[in-house]
């Protein structure tokens, strides 16, 4: 069964420190997220028909 | 995050981190971006700079458990709506990625990895997996969130110092001193600097963690954090096990000893030059044969902070404090313990013993973080002056204010330096990992 995940971001590379931490904070932030979502439906009793995943 | 080269950086030889060992491809993962924001953006501008190569960032292949995408501990079984704890983790873990604990050893740090060829190096000591776990349990030992640690961090065994830190803080804070910001302290309670407009927020814990933290805190983390780690070495190692992942540029070792020479007189200080590793809670990763030497930098920043404390200098300073070797054992009634362990101790020159300084000095080692070690010779038990309840307590109250006083001045004179300076070279193995 496909796990359901965020849908994948691709690998950039990047020169300035900054902004490449700014990427960083955005895939933590959209993927932790993500995972708090469907568990937070999931303890109210919703139903997920795959594996919930995120990186 | 990662970063590929294909040559060999040219690079001044004075540096201990910020470069990769050789070409080829070295990566991490890395969590809380937010939280390690200024460290993330240094490691890598000194890559970049040091290679002029870019840094890759994107999504790893290791999956988020479920329990680390909360900043705090939740209790996931107790969120959930059946009652039945066998059926709901066996749910948890058909739906969702839960803690995996071989991706948290510490075989990088350790040096005892083995990658499979063609497989990238380690870009850092720690993975995201093995950080967060250290996240939740620096909460969890400490009453503090991990954003209020600082970079210079004060272990102690000693409640005395506790409340001479507080005091000493809030006082700062009142008078609202230039580079302060705030106090925090268990449960998250903030005092912020009278400058900044005073007040306090949050509500102390009921009851006590096992090892508060207090940290006085200063822009871009270079305050200083003082923790009580209570007493033995598997606190030691503990505490500094989860410290280690937020990578501070310093800790240091205050608190009390036995003096083992009958010249010594309590109240004396004894700076650690060397370590008899009596403890055995880290031989496994650090064996005995390692030395964990003493570190230049923070000899000198202690030595000369006794110095301006006391009014003390030169062949005078000898009067109070000793250098030399400190022995750290697992066994608080070694005096009652026969004849062997004193001799061990006569063998090995040692000068003071304790049973928490080995370990927090073998495991800044271990993890490549600068350590220092400063005792005050609270007993004599070698020479008939054991401890015992009430023994002098205002003695030891005076002692335990400049003891405290020379640890935060040694601290203040660590901050001058260039941090390259303070991550000494003498930490790191031949293939090192670039992240400081």
């Amino acid at each position: 069964m496909t796990p359901e995940t965020p849908p994948a971001i691709a690998t950039e590379a990047f020169t300035d420190a900054a902004a490449a931490v700014g990427r960083l904070e955005e895939i933590y932030e959209r993927n932790t997220k993500f995972l708090r979502d469907r568990f937070e439906a999931y303890a109210h009793g919703g139903a997920l028909t795959a594996r919930v995943r995120a990186f | 995050m990662r970063v590929t080269t294909s040559t060999y950086a040219r690079l001044d030889s004075r540096l201990s981190y910020g470069f990769v060992a050789g070409p080829g491809v070295h990566e991490t993962s890395v969590t809380r971006p937010d939280l390690f924001r200024n460290y993330f953006t240094e490691q890598i501008r000194l890559l970049i700079e040091n290679h002029g190569v870019p840094v890759e960032i994107g999504e790893s292949n290791e999956p988020i458990p479920i329990h680390f995408a909360y900043r705090r501990d939740i209790n996931l079984e107790a969120s959930l709506s059946t009652n039945d704890d066998s059926v709901v983790m066996r749910l948890l873990r058909d739906v969702f990625d839960t803690p995996d604990l071989a991706a948290m050893d510490d075989a990088i740090a350790d040096g005892t990895f083995e990658l499979p060829p063609g497989t990238p190096e380690p870009l850092a000591l720690f993975r995201a997996a093995r950080v967060d776990y250290s996240l939740r349990r620096l909460y969890h030992y400490t009453g503090t969130d991990p954003e209020h640690f600082q970079n210079f961090v004060i272990f102690t065994n000693y409640q005395f110092y506790v409340d001479a830190f507080a005091q000493a803080c809030r006082q700062r804070l009142a008078s609202g001193e230039g580079g302060l910001e705030a106090f925090v302290g268990p449960g998250n309670v903030m005092t912020r600097s009278a400058r900044l407009g005073g007040g306090t927020d949050g509500t102390a814990p009921e009851r006590m963690p096992q090892m508060p933290a207090f940290h006085l805190v200063a822009p871009r983390d270079r305050g200083i954090t003082l923790i009580n780690i209570g007493t033995g070495p598997s606190n030691a190692r503990n505490i500094t096990d989860h410290v280690a992942v937020l990578r501070p540029h310093a800790w240091l070792m205050l608190g009390h000893c036995a003096g083992l020479r009958n010249s010594q007189r309590l109240g004396d200080y004894v700076l650690a030059h060397g370590y008899l590793r009596e403890d055995h809670v880290l031989d496994r990763e650090l064996p005995l044969l390692v030395p964990v030497p003493a570190l230049a930098e923070m000899q000198v920043a202690l030595e000369q902070a006794v110095g301006e404390v006391t009014g003390l200098t030169g062949f005078e300073l000898k009067r109070l404090m000793r250098t030399g070797t400190v022995a750290s054992v697992d066994n608080r009634n070694w005096e009652i313990s026969g004849p062997e362990i004193i001799r061990r101790l006569s063998q090995s020159r040692a000068i003071a013993l304790d049973m928490e300084s080995a370990a927090i000095a073998a495991n800044g080692y271990r993890f490549r973080v600068p350590y220092g070690t400063l005792l005050c010779v609270s007993d004599k038990p070698l020479h008939g002056e054991i401890k015992l309840a009430g023994m002098a307590s205002e003695f030891y109250r005076q002692r335990v204010g400049q003891h405290l006083e020379i640890g935060l001045k040694a601290l203040e004179r660590l901050k001058l330096q260039e941090s390259e300076r303070l991550h000494s070279r003498k930490l790191r193995s031949f293939a090192e990992v670039a992240f400081q």
